[in-house]
């Protein structure tokens, strides 16, 4: 097997491979503000939060698949797994969620924790506390 | 027979590289500027080898190992993400080696996407759709990672072809 590490013919793609993913990359990072938390498992919603109507950050604990359970954290700010028994850590790693369709995800204990932006479809009183 | 023993010898090595490739990459701290859980894929330097040289029956078998020993040791999340991510980057490695002259880095690049990819797919099987916005902080990932392990490939490229030659008797074609 004998290769280039790069060929002149295809700077032009991986330019545009690198462009899009970057671009990509911003678009996802410049949605507006989370405003609602919404905690899936298995991909069905367990729990919601409005994070507009918290006056001080709240702590949730929810068990997910596999016994891993799970320490959530509410805020005006934003959403966090604040502490995952699971040894992997991807969760509590990914930090503050602040951005409607941010996101933190445990695979082993199959939770999902992701923001909402406002909605205007829903009247504003179905909530969950 | 000596090229069928030495095949099937390379296949072990490139396996037990890949493994500790895996390992090690296991071992490492979370590296700053990546996104949680995206990793760098030292593996898939020995997967593209693989795929490059033993042909595709062989470097899937590799994939499947691989994910065979992520299954033994991290569980079933674990074996099936390496698993979809180790086949579609291996099937991609060797369609750009075998059927184009792409670069290493291009290949790199696109193993690296297509891993992310057949991972992410896992991911979604498993816990539903929001894992899709983990998707553009994957893809940007893809590039400098895949950049580094087809970087790692060039380099490496002359002792593996000679542990190659060493085994199968071929002699290393000259540059």
């Amino acid at each position: 097997m004998e290769r280039r590490l790069f060929s002149k013919k295809e700077w032009p793609l991986l330019l545009i491979i690198a462009l899009a993913a970057a671009l990509w990359l911003v678009l996802s990072r410049t949605g507006p503000g989370g405003t609602r938390a919404v905690v899936e498992r298995g991909g069905e919603t367990v729990l919601t939060r409005e994070l507009g109507g918290l006056e001080a950050p709240e702590l949730v604990e929810i068990t997910g698949e596999n016994g891993i359970t799970f320490t959530l954290e509410f805020s005006k700010e934003g959403a966090r797994i604040t502490a995952a028994s699971c040894p992997d850590k991807t969760c509590q790693r990914t930090g503050q969620l602040t951005r409607a369709g941010d996101v933190a995800v445990c695979l082993p204990g199959r939770i999902a924790l992701r923001l909402e932006g406002p909605k205007t479809d829903q009247a504003p009183d179905a909530e969950t506390y | 027979m000596r090229k069928k023993a030495g095949s099937a010898a390379l296949s072990g090595l490139l396996a037990a590289l890949a493994l500790t490739l895996s390992i090690l990459e296991g071992m490492l701290p979370p590296l700053p500027g990546m996104p949680p859980g995206a990793k760098l894929g030292l593996s898939n330097i020995v997967m593209m080898y693989a795929a490059g040289t033993l042909g595709l029956p062989l470097a899937l078998a590799l994939a499947v190992i691989k994910g065979g020993f992520a299954l033994l040791t991290r569980g079933v999340t674990a074996g099936a993400m390496s698993l979809s991510g180790g086949l579609l980057s291996t099937l991609c490695a060797w369609a750009l080696l075998k059927r184009t002259r792409a670069s290493l880095s291009l290949t790199g690049v696109c193993g690296a996407l297509a891993h992310n990819a057949g991972q992410l797919f896992i991911a979604l099987m498993l816990t539903g759709p929001a894992v899709a916005a983990y998707a553009p902080v994957l893809a940007a990932a893809s590039v400098p990672s895949g950049l580094l392990t087809g970087t790692a490939l060039k380099l490496s490229l002359p002792l593996l072809r000679r542990a190659c030659s060493f085994l199968t008797g071929d002699t290393p074609p000259k540059k």
